[in-house]
Order: C-alpha cells, then structure tokens, then sequence
C-alpha cells in the first residue's frame, strides 16, 4: 500500500470513527470506557506516587550545631562538621527528617521497605478496571460489532479494521490518559489528606508525578489502541458477522498465554518454598500477586468453560442454557472471574491474616493499629475490585441479553416463563462471580491458615480450629459478597431482560 | 414413534363463573377472536378482527404489508394481550390468564414458527428442538430422542448436531419447525414462515408443516405474503389495514 | 382456464411425432399425457393437423396397419418436419400481449364502471386461490406434467400479484388507474406493493421477487 492509500485509509477510519460517535449506545461505550481507563491511569500514578516516594528526599541537612549532613547514595550518611564541633548524630537525630517526612502517612507507606508491597497494591487494583476497559472495548455494543461486520462485507480489509478499531479508541484513551492526573489529585485528596494522620495512604504530589504523567497517559493509550486492534482481528469479527452470530471458543493461543502464566506462577512459588530468606524471596513476594492476578484472570475463561460444562450436564433447562451461553463466550465472564477468583483469595488471606493476629494474643496496640489498618485498607480495596468486576458483569451481560433479544423473545413465545429466562442469566451470573469468589476464598484461607499452623508448629490447640474457622468466615464473607454483587447486577439488567423478553424482541433482526 | 402423552391440566383453569362470562365456544373452534383492537404507540394494527379457527383447519392470513397480520398472530397466540376484544385459545380466555399460565399454554398446547433467527444461538439443532420438552419437565434422555425424531421426520437429522449459525436459512426452519411440532400442539402458529427463504426450500418447508399439522389433525394459522403459500390453506383471511377485507374457503 | 395458451397444435403434433413414426391414437395420448392439466386433443383435430402437415411436406404416410382392427394410417416425420420443429423450439415464445386477457377485460370493466371493484377484486382473488390449490393438490405422475402444472401455478401467482395492485386502486380513487394498470402487465411489474406502501417494503419481499424471477 503506498503512503497515500494508508493515509487516505487513515482518514476513512477516522471518519468512520467520528460519525458513530453519534449514536447513543456508541456514546455510552466510550463514556465507560473513558472512566475506566482514567481510573487505571489514576491508579497507575498512586503507584508511581508510592514508589518514588522519598526518592527526592532532603539531600543535605544543616544540624543546629552547624554540621552539614548529606545523605549518600548506599542509604547512609557523611557529616562534616565545621572545625572544633563534634555531634553525636544517628538517625533520631534529626528528628527523621533526614528521611523524608512520613508523617501522617501510614506506616506501611511510610516504611521503606514495605512501601513495595503498597506499589503492588495499587497496581493490582489496576486490573480490575483494566478488565472493565477491556469488557468495554471487545464487546462494545452488538451495534458496534455489527457495524465492523459491515464495514468487512464491503471490503474493508482487516487492516483497515484494526485501523478503525483504533482510531474509535485513541481519543477516548489520550484523554483518559491526560485525565489520569486530576483523577489522581482526587484520589490523593481522598486517601492522602482527609484520613486522620497516620492513615493516610498517598504521599504529597511530588515532582515525579509530573514525569509519569505523560508516561502513564501513552501506556493507556497503547494499551487501549492494542486491546481494541485485537478486538477487531479478522478471527472476532468476519463478514458474515452481520447475519449470524458464532460462539467464539477459546484459542490455542489463550490456552499457551494462560500455561505460560500458569507456569511463571508455580515457579515463582517453587521459588518462595525453596528459598523462603533468600535474597530473591523478597521480590518474588512481591512479584507473586501480580503473576497470581495475570494467572487467575488468565485462567478465568477456561475456568468459565469448565463451569458451563459441568451445568450442561446437568440436563435441566435453566442449567443447560446457562452453561451453553457460558460456553458459547467465555472471555469476558472469564476475566470477571478470574478477578474475582484473586478478590476470593486476598479475603482468604485477609480473614485468616485477622484470625490468626487475634487469636496469637499480640495485645501490642501499635502492632494492632499497624496490622488493622493495613488489613482494613486491603479490605476496602478488595471490596473495590469486587464492585468493578460486578460492574464489568453487567455490562457483559446485558450486551448478551440484548443480543440474544430475538432468540429469548422465541424462547418466551415457545412457552418459558419469564421467570426461566431470569433463573438463565441468574445462573449465569452467579457461575462467575460466587463460584470463584469461594473457591479463591477457601484456597487463600487454607493456605494462610494451613502456614500459621505450621509455624505455630501445631503445638497449640486452637490453630488448627482457627483455621477452619477462617476458611468458613472466608467463604461466608466472599461468598456473601459476591452474592450480593450478583444480585445487584441482576437487578441493572432487569430492563433489558423485560425489553429482550417482549414481544417488539420478535420484530429486531 | 409416538408423540409425547398430552400433558396435564393446566393450573388456572378457569372457574364456572368465567366461563359463562366468555361467550360460549363453538364445537370444533380452537381460536376464537372477537373485535379485537390494538394500537402502538401511534399506529392503529387492528381496528376491531374477528377470526375463527376450527379445529383441524389451516387458516391463511394475508393482506399488505403493514396490515396488522403479526400482531393478529401474537394477539392469537397469547404473545401481547389486545387493547380490547376477546381471544379465546383452546377454551380459555387468554386475557385472564397470568402470563405464566399464557407460557404454559403454549409450550403444551400451542407451537410458534416464526421467520427467522427463533432457535436459541448457544444451543445445536437437537437440544433447540428438545426445549419445549425440557422446559416442561420432561426427562432429557426422552426429550432429546423425541427431538431427533422430530428433525428426522422434518428432514434435518444432518444438521442435528450443528449450531444454528452453521446452518443454512432452510435447515434453521426445519428445525424450528420441528421445534413447533415436537410437543404435539393442537395448534400451530407461523408467521411468514418460508418468508426468508428460496421457492424451493420454503415451498418444502411449508409442505412439511402443512403436512404434519394435517397428519395430527391439530390447526394452523400462517401469516404470509406468498399466495401459493395461501393456496395450502383451507381459508384465507386477508387484512387491510387493521380490518378483515375479505374470507375466502378454498376447500 | 387452458394451460396450453399459444401453442399451436401443429408443432405440438410435430414434436410427438419427432419421437417415432406413430398413428393419430397415438399421438392424441402422448399429447394428453404431456399436457394432464390441458383440454383433451379432439380426434378430429389430430387428423385434421396430420393431413395439414403431410401436405406441407413436414410429415409423411409411413405405412398403414391392418392387423386385426381398422385400418391405420402411421405417420412419421420428414426432414423438412426435423427443422420446424427445431426452428419452433429454438424461437422464445411471444409474451402475452396486454389486455388480451379475460381477467384483464374484467378487471377494468370494474374499475372503470364502479361495479363493485373491491368485490370483484375479491371473489377473482379468491377463484384463483381455489384453482392454485387445486392445481398443488394434483400427484405429479411425471416430471413434466408437473412442470405444466408449475406454469399454471406461476401464472396464477402473477396475476393474483396484479390483482393486489389492483386491489390498491380500488382503494385509492379509480379515474386514471386501469390504463396504469395495463401498463403493470405490459412491465412485467408483478411487485406486491401498492403504492403507497412502498416504504413499509421489507428486504426480504425483493430476495424474494428475485428467487421468482
Ligand atoms: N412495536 C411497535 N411499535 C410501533 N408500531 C408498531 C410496532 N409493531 C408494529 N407496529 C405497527 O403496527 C402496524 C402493524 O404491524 P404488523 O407487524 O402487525 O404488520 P404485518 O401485517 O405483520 O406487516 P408485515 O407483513 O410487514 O410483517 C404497522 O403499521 C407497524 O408499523
Ligand atoms: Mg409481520
């Protein structure tokens, strides 16, 4: 292709682009999408906050008696002193203001060598929106894909697809990106100044803020421009999209993605229980999380088939159509699962983590405030990720039920009760959200509770007890959860089940 | 093979006193519509259609497009309950029953073809047909040989295992045609049910449906704009404009 | 209503005789088998044709048969006869020509006298509708004579097509329509629509006009 047929493709796109920017469902797709890639972008600046905190610490120091002390590079210090003084100087020295101030700031974002473990945390609350941007982008609006189903029938090649793909997404993604900025100013104004000190979460802006910015903004805009360009693949979207409808199964290629994750995953864990006091233990702890969220949200979709099958063969209606619907496109319930799969786990964690703090008769009031807080925080991230994921199954869903409005409204003037059609997507829901939730809650809990049982070497009585006791409060708290998310998502799409219900369904292609 | 026992008596069956509040329905007569009036938003479908169908007849409607034929069919087959008028299907007057009772009524009673784009996507051809039997608690084993009996009998047993996206216009009718006939309703309802398909295949379409509805002695109502179509049926009622213009008996 | 409109019965008897020499017994059963729907062949007619084609040199006297019975005169084709005929079937038929038809005669008769149209338009929908029933419910004893009976039907088809248009007159005001309407036949136009319905045209009423065509 020369340059002036790619550009002129280009433009076409653009155009393309920009003329459904008018139709209302277009508009609310890219209203979604915005807000979730701003709030990624949001998180993705309090975890470059976090992690360049103090890193542009007071460099010198002048103490009162006249000495000059610079901090060096190794995390130590010279003092020179004017001739004939000689302080005694240490680190309390100076009232810790050799380090940067932390006061007000919780201990776990004020301790150094904790502050990873924040970074990480914010970074994982960046999947669960990221899977909601993605829901937005590869779904979009039947409409959507109807139209790129169009565009292909009349000899668009699937170039000039990905091309159009990404120019709907581009704008939406550069100004998510710019807005990530204030989105984060919110934030810090939300998590860093209004909590009492002590309990804040997000340090002062600094200058580094300033240089992830415009990084943060073009990582959005890449990812989102990527995620859509393959969202248009000729394999998503062929010609005869436009009349009929495929189940999209899962690919070799999701299937390498998720051993090779898988794969990463157990040797990271291999790692950690060889070598718990290594020197590479620490960054595996903390790299483990992220691979456990990419291995889990990786896995969901297979998960999700497996789950179909099993309600498939369960041979009665509600279940087989359940199970069948699940099957016939698992990805998005998948990443949704998979979220919420790692959410189970960290309760697991969490619960047990309380558990067993309690139950060890640590009455310390600083560790109690150190370990509350910090498993309090944990909790209303979760809690964070578990109301996005909910959201990311409504709009799932509701993109199925409104496609399917043609088949539901035949299944309703076959004879189903509308109620059958509800317990359909009912179960639908909750096989990806209390299925998985529980699962990683029993796992997490096992886990941590099976760990302080052989720690505490089991000479105690009640570890043992403790421990199943976390598990059961685990998978209630989870399990409760997400029951309640579902239930909520069921209730948005209560609309657009009575309109694909309805009779006006049968008149739609 | 024989088809599936019929089923129980329907919940709701009505009272004494509604009974004698409908007007009395004629022997033989499984659909009887009187006055029936229905409005969209601002279009006016139905200005007032009488239709009467008895039983073992097959019953065309047809009339210009825009007529009112699809909400007739829907009025009839209990899908929208008419502004006014009064609908009696198989003896029970469908705007007192619930809507549930409506469902089980026509899973039991009645079968549905419509033009296109009615088999469930995730489902093959077999477990579409199946449905209706499945829905009525009927054990799967049974259910899904019945069903591929049905597809045998409507000349899709090919296609039994495939999806409905993979199938062709005409294959995707048959099933639905088995899927209307799998549960041995006593009255059918199509509308334009050859209507997305070529001559040929929706002239064997129809031939099946027709056939099979004769052979069980149960009634058929088809909306069409095909007048060979037409010629199949017994009575033509053609609409214009929400009103019956003319009947003719063909027989 | 005659099936075998146009045909002359000349080239008719010429083709029957194309298969073997055959006497007019013969000849009148092959026609009435290839045309089951049609009026029988007169015996008059047959012979009366035989001896047209024997003096114009397009069939000849073969022998005659005395076996048992009367005497018969079997008649084959000659060369000259081989050449019409192929000449006959290699020339597309004349389409009808507009208004030569009893239908249409009628049709603007009602129109343009006010003879209860509406009515008219429906009883002849409705004959119609008898006659293509009747025709769909004949067994097809051979594949041609199935193939008569699919003209018929197509022909019935069209003009319950045209009666829908005239139907739509009758509904709008009569003045000017029946020369319209002569001219919806002479188009070839059989498109269900009337005319002020167009826009409510669905696409798949044009896939179907086309698998008709
Ligand atoms: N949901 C709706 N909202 C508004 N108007 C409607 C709706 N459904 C149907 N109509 C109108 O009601 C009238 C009758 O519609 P209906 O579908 O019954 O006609 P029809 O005879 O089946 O037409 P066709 O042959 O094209 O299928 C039409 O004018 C149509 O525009
Ligand atoms: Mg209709």
């Amino acid at each position: 292709m020369t340059r002036g047929a790619a550009a002129r493709a280009r433009s076409a796109a653009a155009v393309v682009a920009r003329s459904v920017g008018g139709d209302p469902a277009e508009r609310r797709r890219r209203r979604l999408l915005g807000a979730a890639l701003t709030c990624c972008a949001a998180f993705l600046l309090a975890a470059v906050a976090v992690a360049t905190f103090g890193l542009a610490g007071p460099e010198c120091l002048r103490t009162p008696g006249g000495s000059t002390v610079c901090v060096d590079s190794g995390g130590g210090y010279t003092v020179t002193s004017p001739p004939g003084v000689s302080e005694p100087i240490d680190d309390f020295s100076f009232g810790g203001r050799l380090v940067p101030d932390t006061s007000g700031l919780a201990p776990y974002v004020g301790e150094s060598g904790l502050r990873p473990g924040v970074v990480v945390a914010a970074l994982l609350l960046v999947v669960p929106f990221a899977v909601f941007a993605l829901q937005v982008v590869r779904l979009g609006s039947a409409a959507r894909e109807r139209r790129l189903a169009a565009l292909r029938l009349q000899g668009a090649t699937s170039a000039d697809l990905r091309r159009i793909a990404a120019a709907e997404v581009r704008g939406t993604g550069l100004v998510a990106g710019v807005a990530g900025l204030p989105a984060y100013l919110g934030l810090w104004l939300l998590l860093g100044v209004l909590p009492p000190s002590g309990w804040r979460l997000l340090p002062t802006p600094a200058a580094a803020l300033v240089v992830g910015w415009p990084v943060v903004a073009v990582l959005v805009v890449v990812a989102a421009v990527l995620a859509a360009r393959r969202a248009a693949d000729v394999g998503t979207v062929d010609a005869l999209g436009l009349s009929r409808r495929r189940a999209r199964p899962l690919s070799r290629s999701s299937a390498t993605t998720t051993a090779v994750i898988l794969g990463v995953l157990v040797l990271g864990l291999v790692l950690l229980f060889l070598a718990p006091n290594g020197a590479a233990a620490g960054v595996v702890v903390l790299v483990l999380p992220l691979v456990f969220v990419a291995a889990a949200v990786a896995a969901g979709p297979w998960i999700v088939v497996a789950v179909g099958r099993r309600h498939v063969r369960r041979g009665n209606p509600v279940a087989v159509l359940a199970g069948r619907r699940l099957i016939a496109d698992p990805r998005t319930p998948g990443r949704v699962a998979g979220v919420l799969l790692a959410v189970g786990l960290a309760v697991g964690f969490a619960v047990s983590d309380v558990i067993g703090i309690f139950l060890s008769g640590r009455t310390d009031p600083y560790d109690l405030a150190f370990f509350g807080g910090g498993i309090l925080t944990a909790l209303a991230a979760i809690g964070l990720a578990a109301v996005v994921a909910a959201l990311s199954l409504v709009v799932g869903a509701s993109e199925q039920v409104l496609d399917a409005r043609r088949p539901t409204a035949a299944l309703v003037a076959l004879g189903a009760e509308p109620a059958t059609v509800v317990r359909v997507v009912r179960t639908q829901l909750r096989s990806v959200s209390v299925l998985p939730a529980v699962g990683g809650a029993v796992v997490g809990a096992t886990l941590l509770g099976g760990w302080f049982a052989v720690a505490e070497g089991g000479g105690r009585a009640w570890v043992v007890p403790a421990a199943l006791g976390a598990v059961v409060v685990a998978v209630l708290v989870a399990g409760g959860a997400a029951a309640l998310g579902a239930a909520g998502a069921q209730r948005l799409l209560r609309r657009p089940l009575a309109e694909a219900m309805s009779v006006e369904s049968l008149r739609t292609a | 093979m024989t088809p599936p026992s019929t089923p129980g008596d329907l919940p709701g069956t009505p009272p004494p006193d509604h009974l004698a509040a409908t007007v009395p329905v004629p022997a033989g007569a499984v659909l009887e519509a009187h006055g029936v009036q229905h409005a969209y938003r601002r279009t006016v479908a139905l200005r007032g259609v009488d239709l009467r169908v008895d039983a073992g007849e097959v019953v065309a409607v047809t009339g210009p497009s825009g007529c009112g034929k699809s909400t007739l069919l829907h009025a009839a087959a209990g899908l929208l309950v008419p502004q006014a008028g009064t609908v009696t299907l198989l003896g029970r007057d469908l705007a007192r029953l619930t809507e549930d009772e409506r469902a089980l009524l026509r899973r039991r009673e009645v079968g549905i073809v419509l033009q296109f784009g009615q088999l469930v996507p995730e489902l093959t051809a077999v477990d579409n047909v199946a449905l209706p039997l499945l829905l009525d608690g009927h054990p799967a084993d049974g259910a899904r040989r019945l069903a591929l009996d049905w597809l045998e009998r409507c000349g899709a047993e090919d296609v039994a295992a495939t999806m409905p996206s993979d199938m062709s216009g005409g294959e995707a009718q048959r099933v639905a045609v088995a899927r209307a006939l799998v549960t041995g309703p006593s009255v059918v309802f199509a509308d334009e049910p050859t209507g997305s398909l070529d001559t040929l295949a929706g002239r064997q379409v129809l031939g099946l449906l027709v056939a099979a509805v004769r052979e069980r002695g149960a009634s058929l109502v088809i909306v069409t704009h095909d007048n060979t179509v037409a010629a199949r049926s017994d009575r033509e009622v053609r609409l214009v404009d929400g009103t019956v213009a003319s009947e003719a008996v063909l027989r | 209503m005659c099936i075998v409109i146009g045909m002359s019965t000349a080239d008719v008897v010429l083709a029957l005789l194309s298969r073997g020499p055959a006497h007019g017994y013969d000849l009148k059963r092959g026609h009435d088998t290839w045309f089951d729907q049609g009026r029988p062949l007169a015996f008059g007619q047959v012979y009366a044709t035989l001896a047209r084609l024997e003096r114009d040199g397009l069939a000849a006297v073969a022998h005659t048969e005395t076996g048992g019975g009367p005497e018969r005169t079997v008649y084959e084709i000659t060369p000259a006869g081989r050449a019409r005929l192929a000449a006959w079937v290699a020339e597309p038929a004349e389409p009808a020509a507009p208004g030569a038809d009893e239908l249409i005669r009628k049709t603007v008769a009602a129109l343009r006298l006010g003879l209860d149209p509406a009515g008219f338009v429906a009883r002849q929908r409705a004959a119609h509708l008898r006659r293509m029933r009747a025709l769909e419910q004949t067994p097809a004893t051979d594949p041609t004579s199935r193939l008569v009976v699919e003209h018929a039907v197509a022909h019935l088809d069209a003009d319950l097509r045209w009666l829908e248009v005239a139907a739509g007159y009758v509904s709008t005001d009569g003045a000017a329509a029946p020369v319209q309407l002569l001219h919806h036949v002479a188009a070839g136009d059989h498109s269900d629509d009337s005319p002020d319905d167009q826009s409510d045209d669905s696409p798949d009423d044009h896939s179907d006009d086309r698998s008709r065509a």
